[in-house]
């Protein structure tokens, strides 16, 4: 399977949180677009190695934000209603918020900071909070 | 299951079993072919070396060719080496297979302790069982081909004292693989152990009458019976019974350890 | 609710001789769920491994693997129908060929799967008819898989499932293991590899010197799991720092460093009363278990 890359366990982004950028970037690109059908459970955890549990968790997931429709005994496709919206909104967000990192970053390099620096204080910040990440729509 | 368990313990065994066959088969044949030819270096030697000190069974093996057989077959030579090979076929179980690493995966099975120790001992008397149907047949066989007349009643009884005293030696060597570490120590003190006790019955063998304190010690001797005997109803069955009786305590006690073990 | 576990155990313990091997080990492993179980050589997994499948008896507690109890024979026969079993020492009869052992086997588990036993004799490319005698270490390893995997398991348990393998067939065993889960198989595999481990499981549990010392969820680790580090002018009294979720102390000249398995914000509150540079970061699962490692830090 070439569609999604295997996560990297090391990367300190939890496996499951990649999983979901991987699927949400597919969409995003129109690599997946509405009523096209993702992986099974299974089959998805075969191919990337990862515990099925946490496939099942992320496909939950995204159906609850409305990337995903799960039709039960069939499988796992991309939602259709809406998904349009939803991607356009989304990624107009992405958008929004590259530009946000940007200028964030070259303002504390301008600060005179490292780039390991950056990513140690962006990192602890991220841990401090809850680690939860906001519902979108 | 069961079918499967025998032929894993048949596979394990099968090489010491084939070996103890040719084993059987040279010795039991050499005794039958050879007996013209060593009939005639004893004469020889009568007549040649009159000084040398004959032993008491010399003049009668010389001409009865059943008490030869006894002799050579089934009271010393053979017998000392059907009792290694009983041992040999009893080697074996968990304690064996914890030295070689693959106690885990048998002991995964969905099977008994009891059950894996019933494969094992089942296997071993049907294996000394083949062994004595084929020293009766390659001794009938051999005496046919050199024209000796072998009544094989007499054949056949003394085969049979020789399996069922077997089975003691066979019950022991099962109850020391459960006890003893490692692939071939059962073996070494198992041949310590009969290595003493011939030493002892040696003169006993010979045809020295029994003294009370060697009794519990001489299954050499019933092994052998009496010389003449050619018939069940002439076996010392109640010493051919203690006999049993002893081989199946050590065969309790062996059940009693592979289940309790730790592995 | 009626939480089913593959395997619980009740103050587990085991004495060779004088030697404790395992200390009242009390642990839970939920059914449907991948757990790895870590630990030291000589830390007393083998040892938990071999009471629970039957092969040892406990000198006390109790245990239950699929609801069966470990140390009845009976039930114990019955609980090994249902689950697969490949050891640290992966030896196999020397006396048969791969696919004598593979009849042999088969014979046991009626649930056998015969097409995974043909997959994966092709997948690993084991000659059927060469003696195990003759077969690599790897190969080894792969054929006890092979036996494990086809037997329809409901739990597997594997010790060090991908030692000697090169990447690639380490991978494959992974992904078998995957498999299996996703067929609703529990899966206890114990490994020195941590990346394998954060790879696949929902859960793991590690072991010290016969005792548990943590028991925990991958997700746990990511949520919950941070390492606090605070610079101090004077060393801080550790009574002070005795703060529900903390598990491990380091001090280094003025530098504190707490690891805490959960309420973190508490803690770095805490310590910001008193120290300054107080930082909060993630912990990876290998720091986790090198720090719970570690001899004495109070």
């Amino acid at each position: 399977m070439t569609l999604f890359l295997k996560p990297n366990p090391a990367s300190g982004v939890p496996i499951y949180v990649q999983l979901k950028e991987q699927i949400r970037h597919a969409c995003e690109t129109g690599a997946l677009r509405p009523g096209d059908s993702l992986p099974g459970i299974r089959a998805l955890a075969e191919s990337m190695v990862i515990n099925p549990n946490t496939v099942a968790r992320v496909y939950r997931e995204l159906e609850l934000e409305g990337l995903l429709e799960l039709r039960h005994g069939v499988g796992a496709f991309v939602a259709s209603r809406g998904t349009t919206r939803w991607t356009a909104a989304r990624s107009g967000q992405m958008k929004a918020a590259q530009k946000a990192a940007k200028s964030f970053v070259s303002e504390l390099r301008r600060r005179g900071l490292e780039p390991d620096e950056i990513r140690r204080l962006v990192e602890a910040e991220l841990a401090t909070s809850d680690g939860r990440v906001p519902l979108v729509g | 299951m069961n079918k499967a368990l025998v032929y894993k313990t048949w596979l394990e065994t099968r090489t010491r079993f084939l070996t103890a066959v040719v084993v059987t088969l040279a010795v039991c044949g050499f005794f039958t072919l050879a007996h013209s030819w060593i009939e005639a270096n004893w004469h020889r030697d009568l007549i040649e070396h009159p000084e040398y000190d004959n032993p008491p069974w010399f003049l009668r093996v010389m001409r009865d060719y059943p008490f030869y057989l006894y002799h050579f077959v089934y009271a010393d030579f053979f017998q000392k080496i059907w009792v290694f090979l009983a041992v040999l076929l009893g080697v074996g179980g968990l304690s064996r297979e914890a030295a070689h690493g693959s106690a885990g995966f048998t002991l995964s099975l969905p099977v008994s302790r009891t059950r894996l120790f019933g494969a094992r001992a089942l296997v071993a008397i049907a294996e000394l069982l083949a062994l004595v149907v084929l020293s009766l047949v390659s001794i009938l066989i051999g005496s046919w081909i050199m024209r000796l007349p072998y009544p094989i009643d007499h054949g056949i009884t003394h085969l049979a004292t020789l399996f069922l005293g077997g089975l003691f030696f066979l019950a022991a060597s099962l109850c020391l693989s459960e006890f003893v570490e490692g692939e071939n120590n059962p073996i070494i003190i198992a041949l310590g152990g009969i290595g003493l006790l011939y030493f002892v019955m040696q003169p006993y063998v010979d045809g020295a009458p029994l003294d009370w304190f060697a009794i519990p010690f001489a299954i050499p001797k019933l092994m052998a019976g009496p010389p003449d005997i050619t018939s069940a109803a002439d076996i010392a069955w109640i010493g051919m019974l203690a006999s049993l009786a002893a081989a199946a305590l050590l065969t309790a006690t062996a059940v009693r350890r592979t289940r309790r073990g730790d592995y | 609710m009626i939480q089913s576990f593959a395997i619980e155990t009740d103050a587990l313990t085991k004495y060779y001789g004088d030697f404790e091997a395992v200390r009242g080990l009390t642990m839970r492993v939920p059914k449907g769920t991948i757990t790895g179980f870590l630990g030291q050589n000589g830390a007393g997994k083998s040892s938990t491994i071999r009471m629970l499948l039957g092969m040892s008896r406990p000198t006390r507690g109790n245990g239950r693997v699929l609801d069966f109890d470990i140390a009845d024979e009976k039930q114990s026969i019955e609980m090994r129908k249902r689950v697969a079993y490949v050891g640290e020492d992966k030896r196999l009869y020397d006396y048969m060929t791969v696919r004598q052992m593979i009849d042999f086997t088969k014979a046991f588990y009626p649930a056998w799967r015969s097409e995974t036993e043909q997959k994966l004799l092709d997948e690993f490319r084991l000659p059927p008819d060469r003696s195990t005698k003759k077969l690599s270490k790897g190969m080894r390893t792969q054929l006890a898989l092979l036996l494990a995997f086809a037997r329809g398991a409901e739990l597997l348990v594997l010790d060090e499932p991908t030692e000697g393998l090169d990447p690639v067939m380490a991978e494959k065993v992974l992904e078998l293991v995957v498999g299996a889960a996703a067929d609703g198989a529990t899966i206890f595999f114990s490994s020195h590899q941590i990346a394998e481990v954060e790879q696949i499981a929902d859960r793991i549990l590690l072991i010290d010197r016969g005792q548990l010392l943590l028991e925990t969820t991958l997700e746990s680790i990511s949520t919950n799991f941070r390492r606090i580090r605070g610079v101090y002018e004077s060393a801080p009294k550790p009574a002070t720092l005795a703060i529900d979720g903390v598990t491990r102390i380091a001090v280094d000249g003025r530098v504190v460093s707490v690891m805490a398995s959960h309420n973190s914000v508490s803690i770095a509150e805490r310590m910001r009363a008193s120290a300054s540079a107080v930082e909060v970061m993630p912990m990876t699962l290998k720091e986790i278990v090198l720090e719970s490692l570690k001899r004495d830090q109070s």
